[in-house]
């Protein structure tokens, strides 16, 4: 008996190890001469888009019988340390899907592909503020486009008409520049007792720049939005915050704490996103019917907030024209069309904007109004967030100082000082 | 059996027949089996745990030191820069904020810590239903998330929440109180959050020291004319002392190196300005991410190592000092 008892906890002994050792084990290629590439989203892996990406993946590997794809979707949340561990480890997977600022670490570390160099003809199947928010510059990293740009975002502002009224502000007049939205805060702090205007105060790139101020030098060399016009800016978003108009809460606030604002009823507008529209006529069926979207705010006319969402090429891919190919076909107009209509975003290569379904928007509900003004944005607009200004390069600071001037331990013009030399060091390291 | 047979099977009879002894060989080589497998199987059982101490703590640990030495981020090796991140840290604005914060909530927590719970399991000891009752439910804050924990703290604080609501409702104060955006209210506020939290836990272990207690003791005391308090004083708090130095040890690692809390009542950004910032925030904020700053994240770690053996050694001393 004794004598099983200890065989018994040898085999688990021995089955514990191998569950040690088998951490480390992994094939990442496809048997014979198949070539397997991996391809890895974030949060793309649901109900609604999955079918969209198995057939784009069954007909591209019906055209190339020797390429397996291999799609892996992360979860949004700790994304960016999912993808610093595979890059650390050396399992960058060989497309990967990200924002401007996630591959500008990667491009920096030497991880991913210089586009621009390997496949020059592609900048010509892309716009050009698309291809432009690819293209990295500057402190170690050797000019070029460092992703192929796949889907762009941008999104109007969502205005609360029931308040507006009940504030003394003109429901079918939303405030499209800064001097009206401030003028807007005043109005609703002076006739409403725990109605606040919105939660934008300075946090992005884009409340500076819209105004007038220049975030970075055009050699990518130094960070210039404490300039007079980036401090003027913020002094008027100080300024908003005492008399009321910005929750204190804004000042820690995550984006889902202005979506429960907004959906509670105490904030009067939100900037979101096109698909926004639809989250609010499921989520909150009530405030749906009160509300009116604008443009964002901004004094030329320009959206300043488009973001570009872009496929990198890993430089360690043991494929990587495969990779490229992949992500080209992923990225084509006709695909990122048919993404682009699913998801409410828009393409980024040529010819997909020109498609019939953007020519004739059903502007009678409030998504069709929300995509229309999206897409009026999305083509004369911009990114003003560098993609060097990272979190850890700067953007959180930027954030913890602006709070500091709001709550009045500092001027605006102080903060935007001490983040501006705290970013520029970073900069050079 | 008789005598006789029974003297015959012995192995000494076997042996003095003078005949060969096939029996006694297999039986001794089974013998050598089963030692080496009695040897052996220890170790085995003990290999799996320690390679995974072993990696994951003694190697990790050993690495961290190599680190806090160098200027490596995540994707890069980095070189050696002797104590430079040591004299960066001094004049990191964010260091000596979570420095001050983590020593506040040492001071402010454990005291806490020791004490409330000891009453608590005075009051709850015992074998009634309604006991048993009053256990589970300060015993329930342990168990729950702390993503459930921050979104109820959250509610309740903020400046819209139940707390300010009903101060406003009954006119007690006219403006809401900003407890999760003033810097000193919001790290009040975490620490409240991590003594509700901590109560059952000590709870629980302060009430098996409790069933220790000879019963005499009390009765004794209580023929001395000693009241409640005083038998809490003089025959509880001795009798339960070596398992409040055990919690005030646990208490001060626990709070030194706070991080749940303040993330969840801050949503990750150490509160405005990030002045709420703890060191174990500034470790996840310095040393995560695609840029990551391992070197100078490994130089803080190094740092929290010294400040938390630097107090339990401490109190170690004053403990034996106490007993002398």
């Amino acid at each position: 008996m004794n004598t099983v008892k200890k065989i018994v906890a040898v085999a688990g002994a021995a089955a514990m190890l191998a569950s040690v050792a088998a951490c480390g084990s992994g094939s990442d290629t496809a048997g014979g001469d198949t070539k397997e590439i991996s391809f890895q989203t974030w949060n793309l892996k649901n109900e609604k888009y999955t079918p969209y990406f198995e057939g784009l993946i069954k007909e591209y590997e019906k055209d190339h019988p020797d390429v397996k794809i291999k799609w892996m979707d992360q979860p949004s949340d700790g994304y960016e340390d999912k993808l610093s561990t595979q890059a650390a480890s050396g399992e960058l997977p060989d497309i990967v899907d990200g924002g401007a600022s996630i591959l500008y670490s990667l491009a920096k570390a030497g991880a991913l592909l210089n586009l621009s160099k390997e496949v020059p003809d592609a900048e010509g199947d892309y716009y050009e503020g698309a291809w432009g928010g690819a293209t990295m510059t500057g402190n170690g990293i050797e000019e070029g486009a460092y992703g192929f740009p796949w889907y762009v975002n941008d999104g109007p502002t969502y205005w609360n008409k029931s308040l507006m009224q009940q504030c003394g502000l003109d429901p079918n007049h939303v405030p499209t520049t800064w001097d009206e939205w401030f003028a807007a805060g005043k109005t609703i702090t002076q006739n409403c007792d725990g109605i606040y205007l919105g939660t934008t105060m300075g946090y992005n790139a884009e409340d500076l720049v819209t105004a007038g101020a220049t975030f970075m030098n055009k050699d990518h060399s130094k960070y210039t939005f404490n300039d007079e016009a980036g401090v003027e800016q913020l002094e008027k978003f100080v300024e908003s915050y005492k008399e009321g108009a910005i929750p204190p809460e804004a000042l820690d606030a995550s984006w889902s704490q202005a979506g429960d604002l907004f959906q509670r009823g105490n904030l009067v507008a939100m900037a979101g996103s096109a698909y926004s529209a639809a989250g609010f006529k499921q989520n909150a069926p009530e405030l749906y019917k009160n509300l009116t979207v604008g443009p964002r705010i901004t004094n030329d006319g320009r959206s300043a907030s488009v973001s570009y969402e872009l496929l990198g090429i890993s430089s360690q891919s043991k494929h990587p024209d495969e990779a490229i190919d992949f992500a080209r076909f992923v990225t084509n107009a006709k695909n990122q069309v048919e993404f682009a209509k699913q998801a409410s975003v828009f393409p980024s290569a040529k010819g997909g904007l020109e498609d019939a379904y953007y020519q004739d928007i059903d502007d009678s509900t409030l998504e069709g109004q929300a995509l229309k003004i999206t897409l009026e944005q999305v083509k004369t607009g911009y990114s003003s967030r560098p993609a060097e200004f990272t979190d850890a390069n700067g953007y959180k600071y930027f954030q913890q100082q602006i709070a500091l001037a709001m709550q009045g331990k500092q001027t605006a013009k102080e903060a935007l000082d001490k983040t501006v030399q705290f970013a520029n060091e970073r900069l050079s390291k | 059996m008789t005598h006789a047979a029974q003297a015959a099977t012995r192995p000494e009879a076997v042996k003095a027949s003078g005949r060969p002894e096939p029996t006694n060989d297999r039986r001794g080589g089974k013998k050598n089996h089963r030692g080496a497998l009695t040897v052996i199987a220890p170790y085995l059982f003990v290999l799996p745990a320690f390679l995974v101490v072993f990696v994951f703590v003694v190697l990790a640990a050993l690495n961290t030191f190599r680190l806090a030495f160098t200027d490596s981020t995540l994707l890069r090796p980095g070189k050696f820069v002797g104590i430079a991140n040591f004299v960066e840290l001094f004049h990191d604005e964010y260091f000596l904020t979570a420095l001050l914060n983590s020593t506040l909530y040492v001071v402010c927590v454990v005291p806490f810590m020791v004490i409330l719970p000891l009453i608590l399991a005075n009051l709850v000891k015992g074998n009634g239903r309604i006991m048993g009752f009053f256990r589970t439910a300060f015993y329930m804050p342990v168990v729950m998330s702390a993503v459930v924990v921050g979104m109820i703290w959250t509610n309740l604080l903020d400046s819209q929440g139940l707390i300010n609501s009903i101060l406003k409702t009954l006119h007690i104060v006219k403006e809401s109180i900003p407890f999760l955006t003033d810097r000193w209210l919001l790290l009040f506020s975490a620490m409240f959050v991590t003594i509700w939290l901590g109560l059952g836990y000590y709870m629980v272990i302060y009430l098996t020291a409790l069933a220790n207690i000879d019963e005499s003791l009390y009765e004794a005391a209580a023929l001395d004319g000693a009241g409640p308090v005083r038998q809490f004083v003089s025959v509880t708090m001795p009798g339960v002392r070596s398992t409040m130095i055990l919690i005030m040890m646990l208490s001060t690692i626990a709070a030194f190196r706070v991080f749940n809390e303040v993330y969840v009542l801050t949503n990750g950004t150490a509160g405005p300005g990030g002045m709420d910032m703890t060191m174990s925030m500034l470790i996840k904020q310095e040393g995560t991410g695609i840029q990551a700053r391992t070197g100078y994240a490994s130089a803080i770690s190094l740092v929290v190592l010294v400040i938390v053996g630097t107090m339990l050694i401490i109190q170690q001393i004053i403990q034996k000092k106490t007993e002398e």
